[in-house]
């Protein structure tokens, strides 16, 4: 069966090889030039090393998108080589000639899963590992390995993602029966949970961090927002940076935790709460704001930040490698159900 | 004694729709059973059970001793060629004989070279080029070359031509006679079987009509016709399977154990195909309440 197996996926698996095999060659080409830059700005005792250093984050912006095969693969695995795989033979009529030979139905599907799941390994692993090698010089230097659009591109975290595309497109496979539905299921649940990890699942990986700073006059990082009717409110940087983080949020809080309260802010802020009523300008030209609104609200920021303070939370850099063996675990977990559910539904459920 | 296949109220549904129903049915085992029936009538449905491709409703079914598809022992025991033949278009001839060889523990290399050298295949071709005759020369030797004890064969000439109709036929006559397997294919032209069955199991409308053998079969049925009369009065170790009147004459099918004794009705011997044509006319009557059995005086 394992050769059947193979025999099976031959074509997709040397187109694939083919692909990686170019992708690698350019990989370690420009990799190592991009090394030999980046040992040159460590080395670096001038005062123009900020160069040195930005010539190194520029770079190989093109290459830099092969990244994208760590994000785009797993789904173009899942729906090239999952979804077809029971749904085609019954849509030939060749499971008729497969599941009566001397093959259980369990080895059958079994031995497939394992192969392509082998297959995707090797190639999803040679990928990450490649990439993530290549990318060092940018983690060293501009970029913050667990930003959310990098974190997947580092690590093993895309071979999980593989997977779990695999996974999700043999269950659908085996489920829907036909190959097409199938195809568009895997797609659309493949995106839809990697969405809902990243955006809602990542996060909460492990308990954020909170960086407390105070505010400061010179990046403002609070925000006015004029609400007709309920007066001015202050939102803390929506965008929060901070280097070697992935910061996910702001807000203003005292010593004790709490958000300023609106007679607060009415107070501290009462010169630009004065102004603003009056200066209904809607067709403003845009540039600079008048003198007389800076100052304000120079004036409100450090009324304010005499009591508050920014709360960002985060999630730091070195917890990098332990997201990446939480997160995979939630995708190797998805899978694994998943691929028990497409050998139950293939011994039991086609009939 | 195994049989070959044994059904015991057997019944397949698909949804509210019974395919199959009621089927009580025992082959023996080195039979060659033909499965005849219209089409719908549930016979791939059988052949489907048989090879444990489908799971039954309601009943029990055993081939070749155990149940469908219980094991892996049990798969290799039992040959099955599916209706239109599948095979994997993209693949070769080669690769279809390397595929039965990795995928059957009992393949037999030798036997399916030859044969396909003899059914002149060409081992690079691809399968999906083949025509329908070679393709399903290509699946018989699949089937052949995994030795099995019970050979299921789904309507394998349904979409041959004459003569590949008859090549894959006499093939398969000269394969059993040599190695005495069990077969059961089905057909709903009943001229293909009868060149190679001894036995048969007639289906129609999801139910079992008729399983026997077939010369006891033929020698069961006859043809009766004479002047118009009413069959009501016919003795009762005649049954009348079909019949049909005319102004002058009346026609009937009787089965029966006997001769027909009665000098009235001229009779006529049936061929297979008239024997099944007469049930699947669908007017089997009703046995009617006792009528007087006609005897010889001696």
């Amino acid at each position: 069966m394992t050769w059947m197996a193979w025999r099976q996926t031959r074509t997709s698996a040397f187109v694939t090889a083919g692909v990686l095999l170019v992708v690698l060659i350019a990989l370690l080409i420009t990799g190592v030039h991009l090394n030999n830059e980046y040992t040159a700005y460590r080395h670096c005792l001038s005062l123009d090393c900020g160069v040195l250093r930005d010539r190194v984050a520029g770079s190989y912006s093109h290459v830099k998108l092969i990244g994208a095969l760590l994000i785009g693969g797993p789904a173009i695995l899942g729906v090239f080589w999952g979804a077809p795989m029971v749904s085609r033979e019954l849509e030939n009529g060749t499971f008729r000639l497969a599941w009566t030979q001397g093959v259980s139905r369990r080895g059958w599907i079994t031995t497939r899963i394992a192969v392509g799941a082998l297959e995707t390994v090797v190639a999803g692993g040679l990928l990450a590992f490649a990439f993530t090698w290549w990318s060092k010089p940018f983690d060293l230097t501009s970029e913050t390995r667990m930003a959310p659009a990098i974190f997947d591109q580092r690590g093993f975290v895309a071979v999980a993602y593989a997977l779990f595309a695999l996974a999700l497109g043999v269950a659908a496979s085996a489920t829907i029966r036909r190959t097409l539905p199938a195809m568009a299921t895997t797609l659309a649940g493949f995106i839809g949970v990697r969405m809902i990890v990243q955006f809602l699942v990542r996060p909460h990986l492990m308990t954020p961090l909170t960086k407390i700073s105070a505010l400061s006059q010179r990046q403002p990082d609070v925000s006015f927002l004029f609400r007709p009717g309920s007066g001015l409110r202050l939102v803390a940087d929506s965008h929060p940076q901070l280097p070697n983080a992935w910061a996910l949020g702001a807000k203003l809080v005292d010593s004790s935790g709490h958000g300023p309260s609106q007679g607060f802010i009415a107070q501290a802020c009462s010169a630009l709460l004065h102004i603003s009523p009056s200066s209904p300008s809607p067709h403003r030209k845009l540039g600079p704001p008048p003198p007389h609104i800076i100052a304000a609200t120079g004036q409100c920021i450090h009324n304010v930040g005499l009591h508050f303070h920014e709360a960002i939370s985060y999630q730091p850099e070195s917890r990098f490698w332990a997201f990446q063996w939480l997160e995979s675990a939630i995708f190797v977990g998805l899978a694994v159900a998943l691929l028990g559910l497409a050998v139950f539904w293939v011994r039991k459920r086609i009939v | 004694m195994i049989s070959a296949l044994t059904a015991t109220g057997l019944g397949k549904c698909f949804g509210r729709k019974w395919a199959l129903r009621d089927c009580t049915v025992e082959i023996e085992q080195g039979r060659v059973a033909g499965l005849v029936g219209p089409n719908g009538a549930g016979k791939s449905t059988l052949l489907n059970l048989m090879a444990g491709l489908l799971a039954p409703s309601e009943g029990s079914l055993e081939v070749a001793g155990n149940r469908p598809a219980i094991d892996e022992e049990q798969l290799g025991r039992v040959g099955f060629l599916a209706q239109d033949s599948p095979v994997y278009a993209s693949l070769t001839v080669a690769d279809h004989l390397r595929f039965g060889a990795h995928m059957n523990p009992r393949w037999d290399r030798a036997f399916a070279q030859e044969r396909v050298t003899a059914i002149d295949l060409d081992p690079k071709q691809r399968a999906g080029k083949l025509s329908g005759g070679q393709r399903a020369q290509l699946a018989l030797t699949i089937a052949l070359a995994k030795r099995p004890e019970l050979l299921l064969l789904d309507e394998p000439v349904a979409s041959l031509d004459p003569l590949a109709r008859r090549e894959f036929l006499a093939a398969l006559a000269a394969y059993v006679a040599e190695h005495g397997i069990s077969v059961v294919l089905s057909s709903h032209l009943v001229a293909d079987l009868e060149r190679v069955c001894d036995f048969l199991v007639l289906l129609s409308a999801a139910r079992v009509q008729l399983a026997e053998d077939v010369d006891t079969l033929l020698a069961r049925h006859r043809r009766i016709f004479g002047p118009r009369r009413d069959l009501d009065r016919l003795p009762s170790d005649l049954r009348v399977v079909w019949s049909s009147h005319t102004d002058k004459q009346t026609t009937a099918v009787v089965r029966t154990d006997g001769p027909v004794l009665d000098p009235a009705w001229q009779i006529e011997e049936l061929t297979l195909e008239d024997v099944v044509l007469a049930y699947m006319g669908g007017s089997a009557e009703a046995e009617p309440p006792a009528r007087p059995k006609l005897g010889v005086a001696r």
